[in-house]
């Protein structure tokens, strides 16, 4: 990995919230490993917490934890007001589901849109209903919606979006990951890039995970699945493990998980990212997919690398290249294991001949 | 069913490169990069007719019902009051995500539970009431009544679950002297599995802390017992939490003891581990992540923990992607998707019509059926080399194998190992249509061997490794 781009591109997140909302906990999940029942032991955040996040190398967050309590509350609004809402990229809301006090909740939530807006910048709003475990399953849609109309309708026509989490399932994930996706930048020739080495291995889809948070980063589909929260599901499953490997105290490396229908295969792609290719199966042979992402490692590595300087006409040039595995990949499909050999051995001599896939890539 | 063969000796790269791909012409590179091994490995490496993975699944002896109902036999769970029985079943057997189990109420009436994910694994769960004596008869949920004697003459293990943070109380002594006489009365023999259970509470955060309160129940209860004439009651202790692999490491234990052919598959995995260089394996029960058997070096305790959470990624990514919908019409639909701009995420918009679109699904955790079939196969890699292997070796069963170092998964490796696995997975085969299945432990208490290991070959002491080993390569050399 040469030259890091020193443009580092930095976003500031603010996290607001009642005292006892789950701001901390949620963050300390999400970025520093924390498992969900370990943030029982968190204490109140006093006055603003700060954390430096690098996400996606060059994607710097400042996260500003806004500790809840009333004594805090009212010099965030008054004497800090500049510093805390100037320059705003991003702000999380955090409702209490359980709360009490939810016209106060509401009210603070109002007097933290006024204090943006009136800075006149494009701050973009997540509110999280939090909490909705303990909701009864049934109930959540109903609870979830309710809570969202009347947000909305307080947000003074701020870019708003709302998304039910808990800590306890993958709820999280779907809204952090929205959060992320609104600040990586390049987000289209990362999914041209995708694409290219989804039509490459043949995929029903590849997912790009940022590799220490594991919150998807971008993604492309080629045939349709009807589970909607799979994303965030592979998150979170995927997370868990990660952190379970932690705990023997190594790092994870790369999953391969198959059966009778499909393979699903993660490796690490770039530095900061790793890769989800979901074959069929029968279909192409895991060594094609492997072969591939390796190929592709460069192209993702010089998007992430110079994402600051807008390389996006390049990237949708250079993504064609691993198309060119794709001859190689085509006559796989819903063929048996056998043309999958085939299709995986000329891919090889391709790769062994190194003149066409490979220079392509790194022009 | 003989199995000539037994377990192969991994072959060097270039014996198989030799001859071994000859017959097969195409030369595809196996291993990880190979796609469906099985066949390929029954061919070359055992001389007794191939009988491939699919065949084992369906052959009528897996899911025909050995025992009678009558034969089966019961696991007992009682204890105090919200000592957290009923969490342990439904996580243990049901999968329920462990913060879910604030939820449960109480358990009013037993609640008697078939499990029967194979041949092997077949018994039932009873979860009795709290505070509920064995006195009398055991009323079950469905209305009908059971006496004590009879439910304690099935009964192959009995637990009784406290509350680590609670410690033990006069009267959870009392109600464990009360099931102890009744067990010394009625089934003699019978251990009591005590699980010192929210062993990872709130309250006992320290190591310290947990291992004072384990000592504090072990203490109080084997006092309680001696001190009415109960000392030689068999009782064995077992820290608990459903946090992490720890109750079903004690659940494991307890189920164990039911299984007369726990040590033919011991044996098995020990000759599995030494031929194929293997640190550690075992073989689970997929669904409740019950280990049916283990090797016995004990290698792999650092990785123990880290083969369960193994087996939930298997299960729960094979859960969302063998069912895709629609796959079959996908062309026009998957240009439309690629097309789609950005499309990474759902959108807030399109969230909404998400939302209103699959009313249907409900809450897919809990209903969702376990995707594990023959051809379920998964590596995992850790940065320090540990590789954990897994492999479908029968209808809910996983052979889950840790090496130390990456190499088995790589190239041929691999396929030395999947050929090997092919020999444990016909060996069990053969296990189950010769055992009876599980069998109360009062009467068998010598798991050893019983009916099962009639037909497996195991491998010969290591005396005679070398003629085995020219053997082998002979029959590749022939093809």
């Amino acid at each position: 990995m040469s030259g890091r781009s020193p443009a580092a591109m930095r976003k500031k997140v603010l996290l607001m919230g009642r005292s006892g909302a789950g701001k901390t906990s949620m963050r300390s999940i999400i970025f520093a490993n924390l498992i969900a029942r370990e943030t029982s032991r968190l204490s109140a955040t006093l006055d603003v917490e700060y954390s430096t996040v690098r996400f996606m190398g060059d994607l710097v967050l400042n996260i500003w934890d806004c500790g809840g309590q009333e004594v805090f509350l009212e010099s965030y609004f008054e004497a800090e007001r500049d510093s805390i809402f100037r320059d705003v990229a991003i702000l999380i809301y955090v409702f209490d589901i359980k709360s009490a006090e939810v016209e106060k909740e509401f009210i603070n939530y109002e007097r933290c849109i006024k204090a943006i807006s009136r800075d006149g910048q494009d701050a973009r709003v997540f509110c999280l209903v939090h909490k909705m475990d303990v909701v009864p399953p049934e109930r959540r849609k109903v609870v979830f919606h309710a809570k969202e109309s009347e947000i909305i309708s307080r947000s003074r026509g701020l870019d708003t979006r709302c998304y039910p989490t808990s800590i306890w399932d993958e709820t999280l994930y779907k809204a952090w990951s929205s959060i992320v996706y609104a600040l990586v930048p390049n987000v289209e020739a990362l999914g041209l890039a995708l694409s290219g080495l989804a039509d490459a291995c043949d995929a029903d889809e590849v997912v790009l995970f940022e590799k220490a948070t594991f919150l998807v980063v971008s993604s492309r589909t080629r045939r349709s699945h009807r589970d909607k929260h799979r994303f965030e599901k592979m998150s979170n499953i995927v997370k868990q493990l990660k952190l379970a490997c932690m705990g023997s105290a190594s790092h994870l490396d790369s999953v391969q998980i198959a059966n009778s229908r499909f393979r699903a295969i993660l490796v690490p792609l770039t530095a900061t990212t790793i890769v989800m290719i979901v074959t069929p199966r029968p279909g192409p042979a895991a060594g094609l997919c492997l072969l591939n992402a390796a190929v592709a490692r460069p192209e993702f590595d010089r998007i992430l690398l110079h994402s600051a300087e807008g390389g996006g006409a390049a990237a949708a040039a250079s993504a064609a290249a691993p198309v060119a595995a794709s001859e190689a990949g085509a006559p796989a499909d819903g063929v048996g294991a056998s043309a999958a050999a085939d299709a995986e051995d000329s891919f090889r001599q391709d790769a062994a001949g190194g003149d066409h896939a490979v220079p392509a890539m790194s022009h | 069913m003989a199995h000539g063969s037994g377990l192969q000796r991994p072959l060097l790269d270039r014996e198989l490169s030799g001859g071994g791909y000859g017959g097969h012409g195409d030369g595809m590179p196996h291993g990880g990069l190979g796609d469906d091994a099985p066949d390929f490995d029954a061919s070359i490496l055992t001389d007794s007719p191939p009988v491939s993975a699919a065949a084992a699944f369906s052959s009528p002896g897996w899911d025909a019902t050995s025992a009678d109902s009558s034969r089966r036999p019961i696991i007992l769970i009682a204890g105090p009051r919200r000592s957290g029985k009923t969490s342990i079943h439904h996580v243990v057997f049901h999968k329920l995500s462990p913060h879910e189990t604030m939820f449960l109420g109480s358990t009013a009436a037993a609640i008697p539970e078939l499990i029967s994910h194979n041949e092997l694994f077949q018994f039932e769960v009873w979860d009795l009431p709290g505070d509920y004596a064995l006195t009398g008869e055991i009323r079950l949920d469905d209305g009908s009544t059971y006496t004590t004697e009879d439910a304690l003459r099935r009964c192959g293990a009995l637990l009784f679950v406290v509350d680590a943070q609670e410690g033990v109380d006069d009267d959870a002594a009392e109600l464990l002297r009360d099931i102890g006489r009744r067990v010394a009365a009625h089934a003699p023999g019978l251990a009591v599995d005590v699980l010192i259970h929210k062993i990872d509470g709130d309250a006992l955060q320290s190591p310290e802390a947990r291992l004072e309160a384990q000592a504090d129940v072990q203490i109080t209860l084997g006092r309680a017992l001696r001190d009415c004439g109960l000392g030689g009651l068999p009782v064995a202790f077992h820290a608990s939490s459903v946090y992490d692999g720890s109750v079903y490491e004690a659940v494991s234990k307890v189920v164990q003891r039911l299984l007369p052919q726990r040590a033919a598959m011991t044996q098995m995995l020990d000759s599995f581990v030494t031929v194929c260089g293997f640190e550690s394996a075992a073989i689970y029960d997929v669904v409740s992540k019950i280990h049916l058997a283990r090797d016995s070096f004990a290698r792999g305790e650092g990785t123990a923990d880290l083969v369960g959470d193994t087996l939930d990624v298997v299960v729960d990514v094979a859960c969302i992607y063998t069912s895709r919908g629609a796959a079959g019409q996908e062309g026009t639909e998957g240009t439309q998707e690629a097309a789609d701009g950005a499309g990474a995420q759902a959108s807030a918009a399109g969230e909404e019509a998400e939302e209103g679109a699959e009313p249907a699904e409900g809450d897919p955790e809990v209903d969702d059926t376990f995707q594990f079939d023959e051809l379920t196969e998964s590596v995992i890699t850790l940065q320090d080399g540990h590789t954990m292997v897994l492999r479908s070796v029968g209808p809910y069963m996983a052979l889950v194998a840790v090496s130390a170092t990456p190499d088995v998964a790589s190239g041929s490796r691999l396929g030395i190992v999947d050929c090997n696995v092919d020999i444990v997975r016909k060996a069990l085969h053969g296990l189950f249509q010769g055992g009876a299945g599980l069998s109360p432990a009062s009467k068998s208490g010598r798991p050893g061997d019983a009916a099962g290991l009639s037909g497996l070959v195991l491998p010969p002491p290591a005396g005679r490794r070398d003629s085995r080993e020219s053997a082998a390569a002979g029959s590749i050399n022939m093809r």
